[in-house]
């Protein structure tokens, strides 16, 4: 069926993708309609704090329900351009098929080139999910679990407790690091407490607190589930390690570009086949030319467009005016951009 | 090159770029892809209309205009456009340089290669501009005169009638590719059996569609369907030819030397894509169906910059010329496309 649509695009209609014809006018009838995509609706948007929100969103129909603890990616359309980025669901998906609802629990970052446009988005507005993603699910096969989330990283837990019967067996004990203060939906964790009898959870700061592990109980932990930034899994991975726990994990790695620009740097380019490191001192372009890497270019000064390839991960700068890429997916051109952080590129 | 404050004048045309690409946005998202509804409108009610010649010919005269109408849209305002990488920003799927594909016999992949670089990069240079007359016109006392100067103007109209058809064999370099004319420091990025398998595939998937699926999908009706497109074809290749022709070809476009060129500043790039090109002046309707190639001088000195955006930095480039003492080359339809005939007629003899 999908090659004789594209037969057809390709003969009459000059695309390679039947939907990439359409697209715009199925958007006349159907804001945010994308080949690829889901449309979603916004519901409601929340403050949860001075750098939190919560967005609720009601994806259409045919979105396949979610497993609590899997991810999404968010795209919205911010001034024509399209921005993606990747939440994990702070909602079971026994609240989407009673309410129809999922809702997204969000660390704000002013500086950023996604989370500052969120709190824009008109209530009724259309955005696009990916479907759910990812295997960090809680199946209950333990008696006694602990659940450690660093900062935004209590989403899962709150859709995995979400979705938790209420005469469950399972002994959960959440140890809840964040800054001080800075914890997220205490107030739903405190309602778990009351809906799930076996459900206990302590919130610390590694300033005060120090290390999770000894917070890790050895007698009543069967399994550890972890979510939180890349440090904490790795000290999370070194602990089951040696009591010989068994783990799961979905961690995540804040992108920052180097501070300082002029200072000479090395970062590694993925590209289709095989790995090359770059220096931060010169254009991608010359770089890849220095290493003999065959590589389409033109005019060597950002008109021409034949250097272009597809930026999958990381950021860029642009010669021209400075300018810093956002850490998604978009084309590039070689000749006019320096790597600023590891980089993943399509040729 | 004449003394001019290249330097001023690059910094100037730099702010004017910076400025115009600062409020590049949702409306230029949103225009693009309203172009592209109106582009499915016309070529789709002009598909329609087609048929109904049968009932009434009128129809089938308004079905010719209305997918001419599609036609050049998608050639002009939304294919050239987005392949110049002016939508790339957008971050969308089939709306960029790298996806899109077009209504006209000649392969996008291709035509962006020697357009985008060759005629963009080295624009009316002669002897690296292979678009300065595309190899079959003199145009200037750059080239040596030839017999066959003598019948250009006839050369000329063939070439416009079947613009389609020229573009696609031009853009391919196809005599090298076919006959093997080898260019020095030419490094093939594509190799010559890929070109002629785009050319080939592209140009024969345009002739099925046009000539042959759609008029057999009216059933009795063929005919109808087979002359409306080819004429829909024929009106979209004098419109697109003609337009691009005004937009170097006139009377006062300059013509660059290699030796000009050597080491050339940011500052004289602009310089010589502003006097390469030649602007038209028009209404709205008129700007759109060119695909604001009316606008040539703003697209030579920033291609990537939505073309829409064009109209409101005209005057400002206009202004900076004026500071330079640098030609601002433009003028009503008529009064440019009569200097380019006049060009073509010239030229014909020594």
């Amino acid at each position: 069926m999908q090659n004789i649509s594209q037969l057809i695009s390709n003969n009459l209609f000059h695309h390679k993708d039947l939907s990439g014809y359409f697209e715009p006018v199925m958007q006349v009838i159907k804001p945010a309609w994308r080949s690829g995509f889901f449309r979603s609706q916004v519901k409601g948007i929340r403050i949860l704090s001075e750098n939190a929100l919560k967005i609720t969103l009601k994806p259409e129909r045919k979105w396949p329900i979610h497993t609590a603890g899997q991810h999404i990616s968010l795209t919205i359309e911010q001034q024509g351009r399209l921005i993606s980025r990747v939440f994990t669901i702070a909602s079971g998906a026994k609240k989407l098929k009673e309410t129809g609802l999922i809702d997204l629990v969000i660390r704000t970052h002013d500086k950023g080139n996604f989370t500052p446009y969120l709190g824009e988005l008109a209530m009724n507005s259309w955005v696009n999910i990916s479907e759910p993603m990812g295997e960090f699910i809680f199946d209950e096969q333990s008696n006694h679990t602990t659940f450690l989330a660093g900062g935004s990283g209590i989403t899962p837990f709150i859709a995995m407790m979400d979705d938790l019967q209420t005469n469950t067996q399972n002994h959960i004990h959440l140890l809840y690091y964040a800054r001080p203060n800075a914890h997220l939906m205490v107030d739903v964790l405190e309602k778990f407490l009351t809906k799930l009898p076996n459900f206990s959870f302590e919130l610390l700061s590694r300033n005060e607190n120090g290390s999770f592990t000894k917070y890790v109980s050895v007698e009543h932990t069967d399994e550890l589930l972890v979510c939180g930034p890349e440090e904490m899994f790795v000290e999370a991975e070194e602990l089951c390690k040696s009591r010989q726990l068994p783990f799961r994990a979905e961690h995540f790695q804040a992108v920052k570009p180097t501070q300082f620009i002029n200072e000479a740097t090395r970062f590694t380019v993925k590209l289709n086949h095989g790995d090359l490191e770059v220096s931060n001192q010169d254009s991608l372009l010359n770089e890849f030319q220095s290493h003999n890497k065959p590589v389409t270019y033109g005019c060597g000064m950002g008109i021409c467009h034949q250097c272009q390839c597809l930026k999958k991960k990381g950021i860029v700068r642009d010669i021209r005016d400075g300018s810093l890429s956002d850490n998604s997916e978009e084309l590039i051109q070689l000749c006019v951009t320096q790597a600023v952080t590891d980089l993943e590129l399509e040729l | 090159m004449k003394q001019i404050n290249f330097e001023q004048l690059a910094l100037q045309l730099d702010e004017v770029k910076q400025l115009a690409q600062a409020r590049v946005g949702q409306d230029d998202a949103n225009y693009i892809r309203k172009v592209i509804v109106w582009q499915r409108v016309f070529e789709w009610s002009g598909r329609i209309l087609l048929m109904l010649g049968f009932w009434q010919p009128l129809l089938w005269v308004v079905g010719v205009i209305s997918l001419a109408v599609g036609k050049i849209l998608d050639n002009m305002e939304i294919g050239h456009n987005v392949m110049h990488g002016q939508y790339d920003w957008m971050n969308d799927k089939f709306i960029n340089s790298r996806a899109y594909e077009w209504d006209i016999a000649c392969d996008g992949s291709s035509w962006n290669r020697v357009h985008n670089y060759e005629h963009h990069t080295y624009t009316n240079i002669i002897g690296k501009d292979r678009d300065f007359g595309y190899g079959l016109l003199r145009l200037s006392n750059d080239f040596r005169w030839r017999v066959k100067n003598l019948w250009q103007f006839i050369t000329y109209v063939l070439l416009s009638v079947l613009f389609q058809w020229g573009v696609s064999y031009h853009e391919m370099a196809a005599e090298r590719v076919f006959f093997g004319k080898k260019k020095d420091n030419r490094d093939n990025k594509v190799s010559h059996a890929e070109l002629k398998k785009r050319f080939f595939s592209k140009g024969a998937r345009q002739l099925v569609k046009d000539y042959v699926i759609f008029p057999l999908l009216a059933g009795p009706l063929f005919l109808w369907v087979f002359c409306g497109n080819l004429i829909a074809n024929l009106l979209r290749n004098l419109w697109t030819s003609t337009i691009i022709f005004c937009g170097h070809f006139t009377e006062h476009v300059h013509t660059f030397t290699e030796e000009e060129c050597k080491n050339e500043s940011k500052g004289q790039w602009y310089y010589r894509q502003a006097l390469g090109s030649s602007n038209l002046k028009g209404r709205t309707w008129f700007h759109i169906l060119t695909g604001h190639l009316s606008f040539q001088i703003e697209h030579h000195l920033f291609p990537d910059l939505p073309a829409k955006r064009y109209p409101e930095i005209a005057p400002k480039v206009q202004k900076i010329f004026q500071q330079h003492g640098i030609h601002y080359n433009t003028g009503g339809f008529w009064r440019q496309y009569g200097s380019v005939l006049k060009r073509i007629i010239r030229y014909s003899f020594p």
